[in-house]
């Protein structure tokens, strides 16, 4: 007989003892590496001082340097503290923006699946009718109704962006009702509050969080977006959006750090935020968390 | 006795499932009912249960129809063990769901402790099913609707739930109706068998591929 | 034909707190099977049978780690040679209906089975329409897409699948679950069949009573291992059955007498010394829990008990 052995072993190297090699340790660093960062972005932001927003004619337009890693723009202030400062202002608002529409979108979803069909019929019709409309035309005529700023920028977010959420909770309570653990329950004599607290709740909750963590990515850059355009923040306080708005005009006069820099920074937190809310996803689902 | 009285049961408006069906199980009594799949044993069975209304006719318990709220007296058990368990409990919890089982149900039925801290996924289908019948085998429990409750499992385990619970129902008096297709297990278990589904012809498959209902 | 030799599957997992533990489903598992027989791999839930079939077939997930000899037709079977070999030599009559393609039809499915065992397209369609006459399919059931097809019709279109090609293996995961007497009995009889043809059919089940109907040998599965491999003639009144594992399955049938045995199959990450049925078997020794049992051939049987 010729056989042999098939032979597939671990090592138990260093990367496995930090469990790097499986997919829930992974997740987990992720996680940390991710918080770390946003945590470190927060204390840069507050251990900096304003001298660096002030204007210095003498350090105008200077490219990145040791002295000034972002440069300087046309004003001589430092883009490093412009745009660390601007992260923060509008992650702020992201982060705002995101707990109203995500609260909206509980309600919703939640009303929609449990109060009947014309609740459901009427919040379903709002949901296609808000997902019909271009997003960045609502997000403009919302944010010039109210006004602009910061108010304008969170409520424009939140009545955008609420349906995405909604579905995804009305579709988990719906599936959820037809259960036949919830059905079980409710024979074995539990009261449908009881239910709603202890059997749904574990559900839809996780859902709820990271629905929300996922919409900080659309929030920060729908502000930064409306800000660029104009109907967002105003120019006083750095933001990204107004960052960006202001190097387009240097742009061909070849001053591309005042662009590329600021607008690399917001992509990468961005996507930071997204991975988070992946991570955070693989390792609170019971089934994937043991992987 | 619980009594299904000439029910009759469709959703909606669709085909009827069940026509004037009655059937009867004496407490104390092990009641088979056999019959290939789709013929409406299940349905049945969950009208008996509480999850579903028959249209037309009455299910109760004695003269009094079944409760609508509070703990059903009369308990289901599923093929399936782990549709009927939520996935994010852990074991002890979804065994305690009402109430504090039986140490004695508990032991009898080899349920280990250390399948407690787990979640669903993590037991096998003979383990989950043995939760599910601890959790059935309640004080209040009057009579059990076992549909087809050991055809997913190995021989050995199908006997001891069988065991476990046949003795648990006459010390306490509770029906059993069992639902299953096989035979010789109804001839073990039942004291008489329904025959309703059985004797009806099994209809050939039209030219959809689907049995007629 | 087939020859598996102390197979072994390890997983490693996490548990409260993050704690590591290493999980053996399948544990010195041994095997064999020869051309033209039906061979039952009988267990329960969680015994480690399917994980075997998917050992066969190289479809564990990437973090098992396998060790062991599996030999088919007198070459070793590398992960290499399966990924070669699936589909074509050994094939899978899949569980049910929702292991197919939701989106096409049984046809083509069919159809693409034969394509992928590597028929050119004349052979491959005259191949589907045997196969479907074979099992006594309408015209009219090619059409149909797998949501469609129930019960004992899909039962005919899975087995359909698998014999489209020119396997010589196949491996059928629990063919009669879900399925009245009338359907799990033409499920097997195709089996018998196809067996009778010359192929070999590893018959996957926790349903000892069917199996026996149909089967050649039977091989019983515990705690990812096989306990002892019985020709069917054994499981009589006069029969010689030498492992207490399958005596307990032999009793506790419904028209034998009904009778149990307490206790559980141990933990997968249980790694004590010992037979693993140790802690159930009527017949426990010293012996018997400290050293594990070799498989042995007593007559006609193989066996993995001290006191065979």
């Amino acid at each position: 007989m010729n056989g042999s052995s098939i032979m597939h072993s671990p090592s138990t190297s260093l990367a496995d003892r930090l469990r790097l090699m499986d997919g829930r340790g992974r997740a987990a660093w992720t996680v940390g590496l991710c918080c770390l960062y946003f945590a470190s972005l927060a204390v840069t932001a507050w251990l900096m001082d304003d001298s660096g927003l002030s204007t210095d004619f003498m350090n105008r337009k200077l490219a990145p340097s040791l002295a000034y890693p972002f440069g300087t723009d046309w004003l001589g202030r430092d883009m490093l503290v412009r745009t660390v400062k601007g992260l923060c202002r509008s992650l702020g608002i992201g982060l705002m923006a995101a707990v109203f529409s995500s609260f909206v979108s509980a309600g919703l979803g939640i009303a929609a699946a449990t109060l009947g069909p014309r609740v459901d019929a009427a919040v379903s019709g709002l949901i296609d009718l808000v997902m019909a409309t271009p997003h960045l035309v609502l997000l403009i005529l919302v944010s010039f109704a109210c006004g602009g700023g910061a108010t304008g920028v969170v409520v424009a977010v939140t009545v955008s962006h609420w349906p995405r959420l909604a579905r995804i909770i009305r579709a988990e309570v719906l599936q959820l009702r037809q259960a036949e653990f919830i059905r079980l329950s409710h024979r074995m004599g539990r009261s449908p509050l009881w239910i709603a607290r202890h059997h749904m709740l574990p559900h839809v909750l996780p859902q709820f969080v990271i629905g929300l963590i996922l919409l900080f990515p659309h929030a920060i850059l729908h502000a930064a977006g409306l800000t660029f355009l104009g109907f967002g923040l105003s120019p006083h306080n750095p933001s990204i959006g107004i960052l960006l708005a202001e190097s387009m005009r240097h742009l061909s006069t070849g001053y591309w750090w005042l662009a590329v820099l600021p607008g690399l920074s917001l992509v990468v937190t961005v996507k930071l935020f997204d991975v988070l809310g992946n991570r955070l996803r693989l390792i609170t689902e019971p089934r994937t968390s043991q992987v | 006795m619980l009594r299904a009285d000439n029910v009759s049961f469709r959703y909606k408006t669709g085909p009827w499932i069940l026509s004037d069906t009655s059937i009867g199980i004496r407490p104390g009594e092990v009641v088979g009912l056999p019959g290939p799949s789709g013929r409406g044993k299940t349905t049945l069975a969950r009208l008996l249960g509480g999850y579903l209304h028959p249209e037309k006719g009455r299910i109760g318990v004695g003269g009094d129809k079944l409760p609508r709220r509070g703990f059903h007296p009369v308990q289901l058990v599923f093929q399936h063990p782990e549709l009927a368990m939520n996935p994010r409990w852990k074991a002890w919890r979804i065994l305690s769901e009402a109430g504090e089982p039986d140490p004695q149900v508990v032991e009898a039925l080899g349920i280990c402790h250390h399948w407690f801290s787990r979640y669903p996924h993590e037991l096998s289908g003979g383990e989950l099913q043995r939760l599910a019948l601890a959790r059935a085998m309640n004080p209040a429990t009057r009579y059990i609707v076992a549909d087809e409750m050991t055809a997913m499992l190995d021989p050995n385990t199908q006997a001891l739930i069988w065991n476990v619970v046949l003795d648990w129902a006459e010390r306490r008096n509770v029906g059993i109706l069992a639902v299953s297709h096989d035979r010789k297990l109804l001839s073990r278990v039942a004291d008489r068998v329904e025959s309703m589904f059985d004797d009806m012809v099994a209809f050939p498959e039209n030219e959809k591929g689907r049995e007629a209902a | 034909m087939l020859d598996i030799d102390n197979l072994r599957v390890e997983f490693t997992r996490y548990g409260r707190g993050g704690k590591r533990t290493t999980a053996r489903p399948v544990n010195d598992l041994t095997l064999d099977m020869r051309a033209g027989e039906i061979l039952a791999v009988i267990g329960s839930s969680g015994s480690g049978k399917s994980l075997l079939a998917h050992a066969l077939l190289g479809l564990l997930p990437a973090n098992a780690r396998i060790s062991g000899v599996m030999t088919y037709r007198d070459k070793a079977l590398t992960p290499k040679r399966i990924r070669k070999l699936r589909g074509r030599e050994i094939a899978l009559v899949p569980q049910s209906v929702a292991h197919l393609n939701p989106l096409v039809n049984v046809g083509r499915q069919v159809y693409r089975a034969a394509r992928l065992s590597g028929q050119c397209c004349q052979t491959a369609a005259t191949r589907r329409d045997e196969s479907f006459e074979r099992y006594n399919l309408r015209d009219t059931v090619r059409s149909m897409f797998p949501f469609q097809v129930s019960g004992g019709m899909a039962r005919r279109v899975l087995t359909a699948t698998a014999t489209a090609g020119d396997a010589r293996l196949l491996i059928a995961d629990e063919p009669t679950t879900g399925l009245d007497e009338e359907a799990a009995r033409s499920s097997l009889e195709y089996l018998r069949r196809l067996a009778d043809g010359g192929k070999s059919v590893m018959l996957i089940s926790h349903d000892l009573e069917a199996a026996l109907t149909v089967a050649d040998r039977v091989a019983v599965i515990y705690a990812g291992s096989v306990v002892e491999i019985a020709p069917v003639f054994q499981f009589r009144e006069n029969g010689h059955i030498r492992h207490p594992y399958t005596q307990a399955l032999w009793d506790a049938l419904p028209g034998r007498s009904f009778t149990h045995i307490p206790g559980n199959q141990p933990a997968e990450d249980d790694d004590r010394p010992g037979c693993s049925f140790a802690d159930r078997c009527p017949r426990v020794r010293k012996q018997c829990r400290e050293s594990a049992p070799e498989m042995r051939t007593v007559e006609a049987n193989r066996v993995r008990c001290h006191h065979a």
